[in-house]
């Protein structure tokens, strides 16, 4: 087989798939042609408590989903880790190489394998400024050829994004996704730092009433209830950053924004 | 906020200065963070595509002259990277002609990406649009150029027409990969509406028609 005929041939068709269910289809099938048994495409987030945005197309056997799911495997399981902490594709064999595995992580492979899960291929997504996510494809030694795998590399990080793009489009979401304005991100970044809605006025020069009010109003952008939701709809779709909250050098700016001193801000905080 | 200008051969004397540290900037980037095996004199890393046919992107803050990024856009009709340095990256070929330009040297000002966070964001996002912007003017419909495959992730969630060229292969400790982006008449809307960003940011360029008369 011409694999990278094959692979443009996938990102053709997903490129106007409609729906979830088409992409599951397109991948299921390109995926047998090419000898894998499962996959497992996942945002890294709580599987017990997934945001609407998060990834999850899976065709791992039902049981094994339930009990990792219940057990709450995913919280130390090894392919994700791995996944977090590598850019590019790695082999389940590769694991070890890269994490000291821990007994329950082995017990984890383990249980896996007891279920058909043996052998795979894992893609990380990372994107900066958003939540990372993997291409997991399970396949049994000899059923695949390696010679493959750059081509499952280029299905992992296309039919992700198709997935991505379709969850946002779906959920009501338009294509590009919530729009804050730059006073909404303001206030969000320093509430995210545990600052009140006063500290924040002081820091930004408004009211508290001003900065409840644009909070309040990003709230209602995303649709959620609480200031914490907020935070994390902001951070998944990349109008805040972990560096707009984590910052030290804003931290000493904030204590001499609170003792008065006007020059501490950083420029863009300076801007409406 | 800065804003982005293509410079040629022609209006190179014009901005002699940012042209300067642009090659300061790309000896710091290319060379001394990344390590790249290029060679470079009185600090400033030019190469041999560096030819009278190159275009730069030049996205420059217009009250402190500070580049915040650059790339250079190569015709394919010249002398270029991917059939000199590259052809095997391409499994089918590649596009070529008159309307199909090669990127490379991109990088940003080594104090915005420290600073990371939404400065880092906004110079991508004006760097790229200015690009869009440009190719709409000059009538590009295709861009090539070599990435690393880690960057692959993020080039693919950009509301764009991209696809690989072939698969990646070793570069040292690296991956690299040859892709090509189309432009349509969607390319530039579609960016604008994902980064949120409707003002143009390009403020000059040459006419690229006039040359070829």
């Amino acid at each position: 087989m011409d694999y990278y005929q094959r692979v443009c041939g996938f990102i053709e068709e997903i490129s106007t798939v409609r729906s979830e269910a088409e992409l599951d289809r397109l991948i299921a099938r390109i995926l047998t042609e090419f000898g894998f048994r499962y996959y497992a495409l996942v945002s890294h987030v709580d599987l017990l408590a997934p945001p609407e945005e998060a990834v999850r197309i899976i065709n791992y056997p039902p049981d094994w989903v339930k009990r990792s799911a219940r057990r709450r495997y995913y919280a130390d399981d090894p392919v994700l880790l791995t996944a977090q902490r590598l850019a590019l594709p790695f082999t389940w064999e590769e694991i070890p190489l890269h994490i000291e595995l821990t007994k329950r992580q082995q017990a984890i492979l383990e249980e896996a394998r007891a279920m058909g899960l043996s052998h795979g291929y894992t893609v990380p997504i990372h994107i900066p400024g958003q939540v990372s996510g993997s291409c997991t494809f399970v396949y049994t030694p000899g059923a695949v050829d390696p010679a493959c795998f750059p081509a499952v590399h280029y299905v992992g990080l296309y039919a992700f994004n198709a997935a991505l793009k379709l969850r946002r489009r779906t959920r009501g979401l338009p294509g590009a996704g919530v729009r804050l304005t730059n006073r909404q991100r303001q206030c969000l970044a320093l509430a995210a730092r545990g600052k009140s809605d006063w500290s924040i006025g002081k820091l930004l020069t408004l009211s508290q009433q001003t900065v409840h009010m644009h909070i309040e109003l990003a709230k209602g952008r995303y649709g959620v209830s609480s200031r914490v939701e907020a935070v994390v709809r902001a951070l998944f779709d990349g109008q805040l950053t972990f560096a707009d909250i984590l910052q030290n050098d804003v931290l000493k700016n904030d204590a001499r924004a609170l003792r008065g001193e006007a020059d501490a801000l950083r420029p863009e905080l300076q801007y409406p | 906020m800065a804003m982005v200008q293509v410079i040629d051969w022609q209006s190179r004397e014009r901005f002699s200065d940012v042209v300067e540290q642009m090659h300061r900037l790309r000896k710091e980037v290319f060379i001394d963070f990344y390590k790249w095996g290029l060679s470079h004199r009185d600090g400033l890393e030019i190469d041999q595509f560096d030819t009278p046919e190159a275009l730069y992107l030049l996205d420059c803050d217009p009250k402190t002259g500070t580049l915040a990024s650059s790339l250079r856009l190569l015709p394919t009709t010249g002398l270029h990277m991917m059939e000199s340095l590259f052809p095997h990256l391409c499994a089918n070929g590649y596009p070529r002609g008159d309307q199909v330009f090669e990127i490379s040297r991109l990088f940003y000002n080594p104090a915005i990406q420290k600073a990371g966070g939404a400065a880092l964001i906004r110079a991508h996002h004006r760097i790229l649009l200015g690009l869009v912007e440009f190719a709409r003017h000059a009538d590009i419909q295709d861009l090539i150029f070599v990435t690393h495959a880690k960057f692959m992730a993020r080039l693919i969630s950009y509301d764009w027409d991209i696809r690989p060229l072939g698969f990646p292969a070793a570069d040292g400790d690296q991956q690299i990969t040859a892709m090509q982006l189309t432009i349509t008449a969607e390319t530039l809307p579609n960016l604008q509406r994902q980064f949120n960003l409707f003002e143009p940011v390009l403020q000059s360029w040459p006419d690229l028609a006039a040359k070829a008369a």
